[in-house]
């Protein structure tokens, strides 16, 4: 067998491992589930919560993590590898840890006082907007900063000799460049936060019509053996997601068709 | 007036130390130097892209040394005239006005159109910048810099990705232009005929160190150092000392015009100048010849490396002839041919 075809197995059993798990769902799948779950307003109240609580959470990460990103790109600055270190942090540590840490911080006193007089995030629709956006905030970082590595600061040079400031040769030269890249990173930020479990459930738990989101649900589901229930509510985050993706890619092949 | 005074500029891979420069205003400066001399950290640092570590940057008598690029009044040319790859041509020339804020639409469009003209880049201005050539690209570079009529433009290597033909072209546009314009221009480039097409004045730069400023046409009237004398091509350095005589080339000299009034000289030729004297003439001409033996050739496309040995002192120097002189005179490895170098190829180094 030659080097190539040995290499391009590989990649196959790659897209078998997954479609052979992705086809084993079907095995359960019964229509009449789905069209109970397709009325089913609980199922309604949990897609809608999903959506708008990674939507949320994915703008804040966003607002944060383009400065933070650029700052990361072209300064030097002190701390500025810590800050590098932390943005792995998310990625390294459990989720159900990282849900932890943020309710052991919400029960300082610092954390209480933020319950007490700004928001709760205790088992409320904060707390796994929270969950989510303390989740993905380095990952967002990190592909932002990925963007900006990328373009060269010479054209940032030349529109300050041209009479631009900082913000102006960032406004109208280094953004626009990065814009493709800055919107498949906030989509993957999303696609990312909607999937979410670990952290939501530890920080906001998974009460119905309150606190439940779709991965929330896909456990509550198949801890009462529902198999049939969890293989529908499956399927639509996968729709959901898989859609986000196929969203990210078409816009990735269009950055580099321009 | 530009006036560098004790700066010294460290990067990562490079360091100008105590460097000193003045640019005269409304002049076409060139900053000669061959690669990793320094040239582009220089220029950078007039533009306010790398801060000085220590010494001050002066313009018409005012401290620039730290002031942000936007608010010196110096544009920058980089080498491939990096234009914005999210704008078309237009746009590109148009940012410097636009981002004033005091300027309308139709003056905008009237200055452009007017520029773009005399640049020959009129058809392109709705064009996209990543299918342009490397001379459009510098053309259109040039014109964003040109419309905000800022005092001083500083180009780097404009020439160097352009085709050797267009390069002569470009120098031409671009000493048009500075004197229309009546605007600095500081260029940086290792071609000398460049800089000799279009300089007022030449700044020799070698390893972070200005080694000669001065006007082109006073070049060879000074002692020039040997790394100056390097760059301009000249590669044969001999010496001669008392009643002119060279040991290295086993012959004496007639030198009536040298500046350095010293006993010993240290003299330099530049292959070309070197002459063969035909047979018939070889008892003509008696000044400043020596004799040599033929120890090589290198062929180029029309001229010919000869590569000469004194037979006394077995001193190498180099010839550069026509190829068709070469045939025309017979010359092959292991002849032995007289020399000329006539008193005005002969330059004085140090």
């Amino acid at each position: 067998m030659t080097f190539k075809k040995l290499f391009i197995i590989s990649a196959y059993s790659t897209l078998i491992i997954y479609l052979v798990l992705l086809v084993s769902t079907f095995y359960f799948f019964d229509s009449k589930e789905l069209v109970k779950a397709i009325f089913d307003k609980r199922i309604h109240y949990a897609i809608g919560l999903s959506i708008l609580a990674a939507s949320i959470a994915t703008i804040l990460a966003v607002l944060i993590s383009v400065p933070s990103a650029y700052a990361l790109s072209r300064y030097k600055f002190r701390f500025k590898s810590l800050i590098d270190i932390f943005l792995e942090l998310p990625m390294i540590i459990s989720p159900a840890a990282l849900g932890a840490i943020i309710l052991i911080f919400f029960s300082t006193p610092f954390g209480m006082f933020i319950r007490d007089n700004i928001i709760d995030v205790i088992y409320t629709f904060y707390g796994i907007v929270v969950a989510q956006f303390i989740t993905v905030l380095g990952l967002c970082t990190r592909l932002m900063k990925s963007v900006f590595d990328e373009i060269p600061l010479r054209y940032e040079n030349i529109a300050r000799t041209l009479g631009a400031s900082p913000l102006q040769a960032f406004s109208h030269i280094t953004f626009p460049l990065a814009k493709k890249g800055v919107l498949s990173s906030v989509i993957l930020t999303w696609a990312k936060s909607i999937g979410e479990f670990g952290a939501t459930i530890t920080v906001a738990g998974s009460m119905s019509m309150k606190t439940e989101t779709l991965p929330t649900a896909i456990f509550m589901k198949l801890s009462m053996a529902d198999i049939k229930g969890t293989v529908v509510i499956i399927l639509i985050l996968l729709s959901i997601s898989i859609s986000i993706l196929i969203l990210t890619r078409y816009i990735l092949q269009s950055k580099y068709h321009d | 007036m530009i006036k560098i005074l004790n700066a010294t500029i460290s990067t990562q891979h490079f360091t100008l130390k105590d460097f000193n420069l003045s640019f005269e205003p409304f002049k076409f400066h060139v900053i000669l130097g061959p690669s990793g001399s320094g040239k582009t950290l220089l220029l950078e640092t007039l533009a306010g892209l790398v801060n000085p570590n220590k010494g001050e940057i002066y313009f018409n008598e005012k401290r620039i040394t730290h002031l942000p690029p936007e608010k010196r009044g110096i544009s920058y040319l980089p080498q491939d005239g990096a234009l914005f790859p999210n704008m078309n041509v237009f746009d590109n020339i148009a940012f410097g006005l636009q981002i004033q804020k005091n300027w309308s639409k139709e003056k905008i469009k009237n200055t452009i159109d007017d520029i773009s003209k005399k640049l020959d880049i009129y058809h392109l201005l709705k064009r996209n910048t990543f299918n342009l050539s490397g001379g459009e690209q510098q053309r259109v570079a040039l014109a964003r810099a040109l419309v905000l009529k800022q005092p001083v433009i500083l180009l780097d290597e404009p020439t160097s990705s352009l085709h050797e033909t267009m390069q002569e072209d470009f120098c031409l546009l671009l000493k048009n232009i500075q004197k229309e314009y009546h605007i600095t221009f500081i260029m940086t480039t290792h071609h000398k005929d460049n800089a000799f097409m279009v300089a007022d004045f030449l700044h020799f730069i070698e390893n972070g160190k200005i080694w000669l400023s001065t006007e082109p046409t006073q070049l060879y009237q000074q002692v020039l150092p040997k790394k100056i004398a390097e760059l301009m091509g000249i590669s044969n350095f001999f010496t001669i000392s008392d009643n002119f005589f060279c040991k290295e080339l086993n012959t004496s000299f007639t030198l009536s015009k040298m500046i350095n009034k010293s006993n010993m000289l240290y003299l330099g030729v530049k292959p070309e100048n070197i002459r063969v004297i035909k047979d018939e003439d070889i008892h003509k001409e008696f000044s400043n010849r020596f004799v040599a033996r033929v120890d090589d050739l290198l062929h180029k496309e029309n001229d010919t490396i000869v590569i000469l040995s004194i037979p006394e002192t077995n001193f190498k120097i180099k010839m550069l002839i026509s190829t068709y002189t070469l045939k025309k005179l017979n010359i092959h490895i292991g002849k032995m041919i007289h020399c000329k170098i006539k008193e005005e190829h002969i330059f004085e180094v140090y």
